[in-house]
């Protein structure tokens, strides 16, 4: 038994010198719609049956094995499980970095000397050939203006050219400043993206070409800052393109306050309890506080015009920073509290912006009271004039 | 046991059969013949001649040749007879193995 075994495996390894088996598989792959050549591309071909990781490669045109323009060569017996009479295989082409692919095509292997992959047509990835950013407001433009305690409407618009003329897909646009980056989650303060874009697909009167519209609302306390807006769009091949364009989105200075301040009831020479007002930022900047007040007509000095006789403005008198409740002297009142006038001043205040999307957090308390002189009575009304302001107060 | 021996010899015996008449059946050798024949399908052969030609030149003599190809290293080297000869235009010489698909059964024409 041993020695047959010896022959066996002599005659054995003789044979396998001399035999080996090919079966090619030739086929052509047109250029791209817009003109981009197929040969260079690789192709791949793989049995499905065995997943795409055991593969033979080749070069479509004169640098591969075909040696011909368009054409591609392989033998399916270099496959690690080889490949049998009746195996049905995949090709197609790769991306290799450019963008340029195609779908894959299926053929049979036939028990003839080689056989002819169906046609692959390599796909065209779109093309974004114009891109745009802006509000609604014609003038300044591309320049954002942000509207005080509500959203504006932004749009990121583009112009894609698909040569293939398939549909497009997974459209998406990403706006974001320069103090986030692209691959950031959504924040109100400097990003934001829309999966959910318009296509016009009649636009220009190109079956080819599609506006995409993107819109997004613009919360008032966004980044005052250069944005960019990356749309990326795909066909349906999933050849995905992307494109951008910068705007700027410019500063908003509001402030917002409770009104009216109510000071209740005062005896005439009593300081009146405190009032506490609520100041908003309703802006896109850390700011500061303008106040002066009037009676009637701006400048004139006066605080509040009653039923009878008047409060001087500087009889009324505000805290930025810290409450002083209960009862105060005269002497207190005027140096806890600094008085209003009848011009406008700036004083510190470094209120930022909001910075929290759920609740608001650019609120600050301002603390009031209002002595009424001798011979003062009955109703009495006046205004304050808040305003932000982004220069250093006194 | 005796039995067992026995049957396993015949086995062995009927493979070697089997691989020696495969061999006789595929294998061609055309020393330095000009009338060779090509059964329809597979035919391995190997070359005897004194002037190497080129596999374009060959398959153009022999329309009935599907694919001409040859192993070097771990690659294919093919040569296919379809949209007008797709493939590398190798010469043919002396020496190697090359397997020939045929669609039918010919006579070679060799080319010099």
């Amino acid at each position: 038994m041993r020695k047959y075994s010896l022959i066996f495996f002599a005659v054995f390894l003789f044979s396998l010198q001399g035999v080996f088996a090919a079966h090619f598989i030739v086929g052509q792959v047109s250029d791209a719609v817009d003109g981009t050549s197929a040969n260079g591309h690789v192709v791949v071909l793989w049995n499905p049956v065995y997943g795409m990781s055991d593969n033979v490669t080749d070069i479509i045109g004169t640098l591969g094995n075909s040696g011909q323009n368009n054409t591609y060569l392989m033998d399916c017996e270099l496959l690690s499980n080889g490949c049998s009479v009746g195996d049905v295989l995949d090709v197609e082409v790769i991306d290799t970095g450019d963008n340029y692919f195609s779908s894959n095509v299926s053929l049979t292997v036939t028990g003839a000397g080689f056989d002819i992959a169906p046609n692959i047509k390599l796909n065209s990835p779109p093309n974004i050939t114009l891109i745009t950013v802006d509000d609604s407001l014609t003038s300044p433009a591309h320049q954002i203006d942000l509207v005080t305690a509500s959203t504006r409407d932004v749009n990121c618009t583009a112009i894609v050219n698909e040569p293939d003329g398939n549909p497009l897909q997974n459209i998406s646009a990403v706006f974001y400043s320069t103090n986030s980056t692209y691959g950031s989650i959504d924040d109100n303060n400097n990003h934001y993206t829309n999966s959910s874009c318009f296509q016009n697909t009649n636009y220009g009167g190109n079956p080819n070409v599609t506006q995409v519209i993107c819109g997004f609302q613009i919360w008032y306390y966004a980044d005052a800052a250069t944005w960019n807006c990356l749309m990326n769009v795909s066909d349906n091949f999933t050849a995905m393109v992307n494109s951008s364009n910068y705007t700027t989105i410019n500063t908003l200075l509001s402030v917002g306050v409770d009104s009216p301040m109510d000071f209740g009831i005062v005896n005439s020479q009593n300081i009146s309890e405190e009032v506490p007002v609520n100041v908003t930022n309703y802006g896109n900047v850390k700011i500061n506080l303008s106040l002066y007040g009037y009676g009637q007509t701006e400048g004139d000095g006066i605080a509040m015009i009653c039923d009878h006789g008047n409060i001087s403005i500087g009889n009324e008198r505000f805290n930025l920073t810290s409450s002083n409740p209960g009862s105060l002297t005269l002497n207190q009142f005027q140096s806890d509290y600094q008085n209003l006038t009848d011009f406008y001043s700036i004083y510190p205040f470094g209120l930022s912006q909001r910075t929290d999307d759920v609740s608001n957090n650019a609120v600050n308390f301002t603390y009031w009271r209002v002595y009424l002189p001798n011979a003062v009575a009955y109703n009495c009304t006046g205004n304050v004039v808040f305003g932000a302001s982004t220069l250093q107060g006194a | 046991m005796k039995l067992k021996m026995t049957a396993s010899k015949y086995i062995v015996l009927a493979f070697l059969m089997v691989i020696i008449l495969a061999s006789a059946l595929f294998a061609v050798s055309a020393p330095d013949s000009r009338t060779v024949n090509l059964v329809e399908g597979k035919n391995t052969i190997s070359f005897n001649v004194s002037n190497p030609f080129s596999v374009e030149t060959f398959v153009k003599l022999n329309p009935a040749i599907e694919t001409v190809s040859y192993h070097e290293g771990n690659e294919t080297v093919g040569y296919v007879n379809t949209f007008g000869g797709v493939g590398k235009n190798f010469l043919i010489e002396s020496g190697k193995d090359y397997e020939i698909f045929s669609s039918s059964n010919i006579t070679l024409n060799i080319p010099g």
